[in-house]
């Protein structure tokens, strides 16, 4: 963890508060010499002076200092600190401490080494777009052989219940008067005509719930092609349609 | 109707990855073209070795357990000229701790982070949740009920593997830190 151009300056130490906390783990400056109230102060000071510090360098610093201030009340008065832990209850609590601290630098290490994965993919662009106009014919149809009998069968096993089946005789689905690309062009239309129109308004055009879902389709479709806009106030809100600027 | 041979499945192959918004996985190239799907992999394995050959702007990779186009990495620099936009995604060293400790130890809750990494930091696990880099899993069968988080396939893509088990060893860096 690196604090940013943050030094912290005392008796006998001069350097980043991240080697400060490493010293004092490797027991080569005494934790007892270190005034942690001093220290925060300065830092206190520094932030003030400079206003557009990162907040990963407050937060870095906040970390290390509580680090150190754990040390050290621990070395001050180590049989408050028996609960440390819930799992580490029968540890020593240095070593408690020391088990906390070992595993977050092991953490530390494997967020460098996943940072330095991932610029490595930065160097790679990939397409991010949806496919253009002129490449939709070539996508396939994923709901190529699509029939109610065999989207039972699936619902069937996907709950895991080989009995589970809908007696399809008695299951009636209305079919739809508009198609989506018709749904989708009257939508167009009432944009182009009133700059803004509502959802309501276009479903109420269509008596059976399947025309309104149709309507609902396209409009997500034309919103995914970025031809309109979409705003709803609240859950289950009525929908404004605007075009898109 | 086509003749199957091996040039006309990698020309389909090509088109079907050209077209494809997120990465495609091996099951559903076999299944479209009707092929095995160890015949689907040998394919696609001969075209990554084409496009690297011939040094092509473009080359197939597999990440986050599919594969898909990506430009070539030499062309970076001219490419981000032309990109332009800033496409890549900042983490903070908080998110990037976060990222490592779910890595390793998926799936785990916002308390199990927070006891590792000294802090809590429940808006870090929003942000992560909004860049669509983890998802919920589950809740933990323990008192309160607490809701347990997985890294998503996106994490894996922008990391360039394609799971966990691409990662080296946990022990890798413990030996290095002590």
């Amino acid at each position: 963890m690196v604090i940013n151009n943050y030094v912290i300056e005392i008796n006998d130490f001069s350097g980043p508060a991240n080697l400060l906390l490493e010293l004092v783990r490797k027991r080569k400056i005494d934790i007892y010499n270190i005034r942690i109230a001093a220290i925060i102060q300065d830092f206190t000071d520094y932030i003030s002076r400079n206003k557009n510090i990162l907040l990963d360098t407050i937060t870095s610093f906040i970390y290390i200092a509580a680090i150190l201030l754990e040390i050290k009340s621990s070395s001050v008065i180590p049989s408050q600190r028996k609960d440390f832990a819930e799992d580490e209850e029968l540890k020593p609590d240095n070593e408690a401490l020391a088990l906390r601290e070992r595993n977050y630098r092991i953490f530390s290490k494997i967020s460098n080494y996943i940072n330095r994965l991932k610029s490595t993919e930065e160097l790679y662009f990939i397409r991010e777009a949806p496919v253009e106009t002129q490449f939709l014919d070539a996508m396939p149809d994923f709901l190529k052989n699509l029939s109610i009998e065999n989207l039972n069968y699936l619902a069937s096993k996907l709950l895991g219940k080989s009995d589970f089946t809908i007696d399809l005789s008695t299951v009636y689905i209305e079919d739809a008067s508009i198609t989506i690309l018709d749904a989708m062009e009257k939508i167009k239309k009432a944009v182009v005509d009133k700059k803004e129109v509502s959802f309501k308004e276009i479903a109420d055009n269509y008596d059976l719930l399947v025309d309104k879902i149709v309507c609902f389709l396209s409009m997500l479709e034309l919103y995914k092609n970025e031809v309109i806009d979409i705003i709803q106030f609240e859950n289950f809100g009525d929908i404004i349609i605007k075009k898109m600027k | 109707m086509e003749i199957k041979n091996d040039e006309w499945l990698k020309s389909c192959i090509e088109s079907i990855i050209f077209i494809a918004e997120s990465p495609v996985k091996t099951a559903g190239i076999a299944s479209c073209l009707q092929i095995p799907e160890k015949k689907a992999a040998e394919l696609i394995d001969a075209l990554e070795k084409e496009y690297i050959d011939k040094n092509r702007g473009f080359m197939i990779r597999k990440t986050g357990g599919g594969y898909r186009f990506y430009s070539n990495p030499q062309f970076h620099e001219q490419l981000k000229e032309f990109v332009k936009s800033n496409i890549s995604t900042y983490l903070s060293q908080a998110a990037l701790e976060t990222l490592a400790i779910m890595l390793y130890r998926q799936p785990v809750t916002r308390t199990q982070v927070a006891e590792i990494r000294g802090v809590r930091a429940d808006s870090v696990f929003q942000t992560l949740i909004d860049k669509g880099l983890i998802r919920e899993s589950g809740r933990l069968k323990e008192p309160g009920n607490p809701k347990i988080y997985k890294a998503t396939e996106r994490l894996y893509e922008i990391l360039g593997i394609n799971s966990t088990g691409d990662l080296p060893p946990l022990k890798d860096f413990e030996e290095e830190s002590s």
